[in-house]
């Protein structure tokens, strides 16, 4: 069915090259948290405690 | 350096709050009327618009876009603030996006019990609802970015991310799958036709279960969970990752569509691993969320809240486990069209969605009103009905879509079907329905208590706004978008995306050849690429940057939605030539087919018979791509309560259909079929025929002036054909009742010439 129907068209080529960029996209994002930036615990910390920021109440009213 | 205090603006919080839990309670008991209905028909009280296929467009449109909608606002507009310190942008904005919610809500549930539809799964709103839809999302996103632009602190927290994801790309698969063009106020016939609405339908089916029900939460989960834990998350990077790989690959639903195609064996295998690959990152963020409770498991037993989250996480691993599995062929043949599915999505929506809401919610109320939980004993009695509830609900459903699916291939040694009464197969799962009711009813009792709860809650304490200070600097902008734009690591994606796209259209050695200079470039890209000293790195200056960050998540899922319809979209110059034999519907037909479509007849019928051999004896020929080319929209359906409907046509006298679609019982005892009475007595809008026709000729079906301007003739006379039919067996029926026009339509079903060369014969080599 579904064969049969992209038979005729000529794109096809569009969604494998889409495939291999987000692929080769996808590995480089993992390459460069875990290889380049390996060192950089410190700054994932931080950005990891952000929303246990403290805040206080206020009433509605005021 | 200055500091300031901020008020934030909880108000917006709280209202959505409730709205989410009042639009809940109803999604729900809507969902548990329709699953009365199954096993007790009697159930609609014969009214139209209590009938089943009515009411279960109005089910999933609440509990999607009213229930989890409602709580996803809540959750983004409360973490947003606090993360970007930084009261929302526009109160004024905030209202009208809270009011225009719930305005198309009502408009929902009005209209879609009434039978105004686009018959598309998730898609059914009126054209004029869709336009709502859009405005108030885009006053939503400009709420949401001004407010990002104006933040008191730098960094942008990974829970922003995967809300920017949601907002962009919900915008651009709801306006895609909803381009239509109207007949009138209250009707509209979809752009797209057949295999092609298929894909656009289910390009935005999968992708709205990935960023409407998936992303946003998890969003919220990255938030929410680390507050009620006290804890940060367990892995920073591992969200990160969580988060590219939602976006690269999720949106690239491909995998499944290239398993059908043509492409080369190797791709089909790359989009499988691709497939497998989703499995990683989403067991990635589930034990992520798991293992931030480090060290504080005992909150587990004493913490209602955390009990939610964690079972919420659980079950979104077990969804997304059973996802890919369903997507494997040989599943998937087992499963399609069966309660599997049904199943599947309950675990995501009642454990993943409606646990994640109930533990928000639990969280945020006592806050939201200084005060504590009105019940932590209540809270846990809704946490184990829910849970029961889930889990009934759940294996009934595996139980009941595997039997039937097995039931359906079953055969005799003699090699004919074992079961071929449909109503057979119906029969042997009726417990089941009535198990799966239980489930569900114990589930909305559940939530009944956290109402109660909430509300109590509320009432002892007083609304209270959340406020922090902040040390305000002066904004210095340090570099710029175009720095950004031409800096290194995107001349080098750039350089990379060329390469492969010569890949793609070259021949064997060229192809070999840029894999090597791929390689190559890579290897230097790891050099290229290091931070310089002193520098900030690339992506830390892209997390800065809400406005490139967009950009860029934009852009991918452009790429990623382009890459996979412009081969669907622009197939249609070839159809027309295997097509050419195709005849379009008749008036008569047309509008049988839009009554087809408003009664909601596709919530239990398909129209598409797979390449088995079992579909081939139960219902005949395996459907054709030209057989639904001028089918505006689809009608390909996901379920069968029922049988497929795409042969029927001819199978049966008119005075079948006619019996039968007063009182199913009559010809099908055992059914469970809503009986349509109504039908008989309502008219047809005659005067709209030539419109309806005209409308379809701009699409494309190949109508001529003349036909059109002899519509409602040619519609007259074919009716009385039927009706003269009936007649002679004693039925009267009027010519322009709903129901001839319906008969006609059903009658016409898989009734094409035969395909006459061996070209467009029915996929080869499957099951
Ligand atoms: C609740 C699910 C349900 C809904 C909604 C429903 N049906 Fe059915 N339908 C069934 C079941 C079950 C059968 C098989 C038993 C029978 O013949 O009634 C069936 C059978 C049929 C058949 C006979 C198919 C065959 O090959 O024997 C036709 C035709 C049909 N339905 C048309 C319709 C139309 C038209 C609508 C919408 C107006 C509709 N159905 C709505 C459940 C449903």
């Amino acid at each position: 069915m579904y064969q049969e129907f992209y038979r005729n068209s000529q794109y096809l080529d569009l969604p494998l090259f889409a495939l291999l960029l987000f692929m080769a996209v996808f590995v480089g994002t993992v390459f460069w948290l875990f290889v380049v930036q390996r060192k950089n615990k410190s700054r994932f910390e931080r950005l990891a405690a952000m929303p246990l920021e403290e805040e206080t109440e206020v009433s509605h009213d005021a | 350096m200055e500091q300031r205090t901020i008020v934030y603006d909880d108000d917006i919080v709280r209202k959505f709050t409730f709205a989410a839990i009042f639009w809940g309670i109803i999604g729900m008991a809507v969902g548990v009327l329709a699953a009365v209905q199954l096993p007790f028909w009697q159930a609609n009280f014969n009214i139209p618009w209590l009938t089943f296929s009515r009411i279960r467009p109005l089910h999933t449109n609440a509990v999607i876009f009213a229930f989890v909608g409602n709580m996803m606002f809540a959750g983004i507009y409360y973490s947003l603030q606090r993360l970007t310190k930084q009261r929302l942008a526009s109160r004024l904005l905030s209202n009208i996006h809270f009011w225009g919610w719930q305005a198309i809500i009502v408009s929902a549930a009005i209209t879609l019990p009434l039978g105004l539809t686009q018959g598309k799964e998730y898609a059914e709103l009126e054209w004029p609802i869709d336009l709502a839809v859009v405005v108030v999302w885009v006053v939503f996103a400009v709420n949401f970015f001004w407010t990002l632009a104006k933040r008191n602190e730098k960094n942008i927290y990974v829970a922003i991310w995967f809300y920017i994801a949601s907002i962009v790309t919900v915008a651009v698969l709801y306006i895609v799958n909803n381009l239509v063009i109207p007949v009138g106020l209250t009707k509209s016939y979809s752009i797209f036709a057949g295999v092609q609405d298929a894909l656009v339908q289910w390009w935005y089916g999968h992708n709205a279960v990935a960023f409407f029900l998936t992303t946003p939460i998890l969003g919220i989960m990255y938030y929410f969970l680390p507050k009620a834990a006290e804890r940060p998350v367990y892995s920073y990077r591992l969200s990160v990752i969580h988060f590219w790989a939602l976006v690269f690959i999720y949106i690239w639903a491909g995998p499944h569509h290239l398993l059908y195609t043509s492409l080369p064996d190797w791709a089909q295998s790359l989009g499988m691993l691709f497939s497998v690959m989703l499995w990683a990152p989403s067991w990635g963020g589930m034990l992520n969320g798991l293992l931030t409770l480090r060290g504080a498991w005992d909150k587990l037993r004493t913490d209602p809240v955390i009990k939610f989250f964690i079972a919420a996480v659980t079950f979104y691993g077990m969804s997304t486990f059973e996802g890919p599995l369903l997507s494997i062929k040989s599943v998937s043949a087992l499963g399609h069209y069966t309660d599997w599915i049904i199943g599947h999505v309950h675990g995501g929506g009642l454990g993943w969605n409606g646990f994640m809401a109930a533990g928000m919610f639990y969280w945020l109320v006592p806050r939201l009103y200084g005060t504590q939980l009105y019940s932590k004993k209540l809270a846990d009695v809704h946490f184990w009905i829910g849970t029961v509830g889930i889990l009934i609900y759940m294996v009934a459903m595996w139980v009941s879509g595997i039997s039937q699916g097995l039931m359906w291939r079953a055969f005799t040694p003699e090699g004919t079907l074992l079961y071929p009464n449909f109503v057979e197969t119906l029969l042997a799962i009726r417990p089941l329905y009535i198990a799966r009711l239980v489930g569900g009813t114990l589930y909305l009792a559940g939530f009944g208590l956290l109402a109660w709860n909430l509300w109590k809650t509320a009432r002892s304490g007083k609304p209270v706004n959340g406020s922090a200070t902040v040390l305000v600097e002066e904004q210095k902008a340090t570099v710029t978008t175009w720095q950004l734009v031409a800096s290194k690591p995107i001349v080098y994606i750039l350089a990379m995306a060329i390469l492969v796209a010569v890949f793609g259209i070259s021949n064997v050695f060229v192809a070999t050849a840029t894999v090597v200079f791929i390689l190559v470039l890579a290897v230097i890209g790891l050099f290229v690429l290091k931070r310089e000293p002193g520098k900030p790195g690339w992506h830390s200056l892209l997390e800065g940057n809400s406005f490139a960050f967009t950009l860029f998540v934009l852009i991918a899922i452009l790429v990623g939605g382009i890459a996979e319809l412009i081969p669907t979209i622009f197939v249609e110059k070839a159809v027309p030539k295997i097509g050419a034999e195709q005849v379009p519907y008749t008036p008569l037909e047309l509008v049988g087919r839009d009554v087809y479509v408003s009664n909601g007849c596709y919530t239990c019928h398909s129209q598409q018979i797979r390449p088995f051999r079992s579909e081939k004896l139960r219902y005949g020929d395996p459907s054709r791509a030209e057989e639904s080319m001028y089918d505006h929209p689809f009608q390909w359906g996901s379920k069968r309560t029922g049988p497929d409907l795409a042969r029927v046509g001819g199978k049966y006298p008119n005075l079948w259909h006619y019996t039968h679609m007063i009182d199913p019982r009559a010809t099908s005892p055992g059914s469970n079929m809503p009986a349509y009475p109504w039908l008989e007595v309502r008219k047809v809008p005659l005067h709209q025929v030539p419109k309806k026709m005209q409308v379809m000729q701009k699409l494309g079906v190949p109508y001529s002036d003349e036909e059109i301007a002899q519509s409602q003739q040619a519609y007259e006379q074919q009716a009385k054909e039927i009706t003269a039919d009936l007649a002679q067996n004693g039925v009267e029926l009027a010519w322009d009742s709903e129901l001839t026009a319906l008969i006609a339509y059903l009658q016409k079903l898989g009734r094409q010439p035969a395909p006459s060369s061996s070209d467009s014969g029915p996929l080869a080599g499957a099951q």
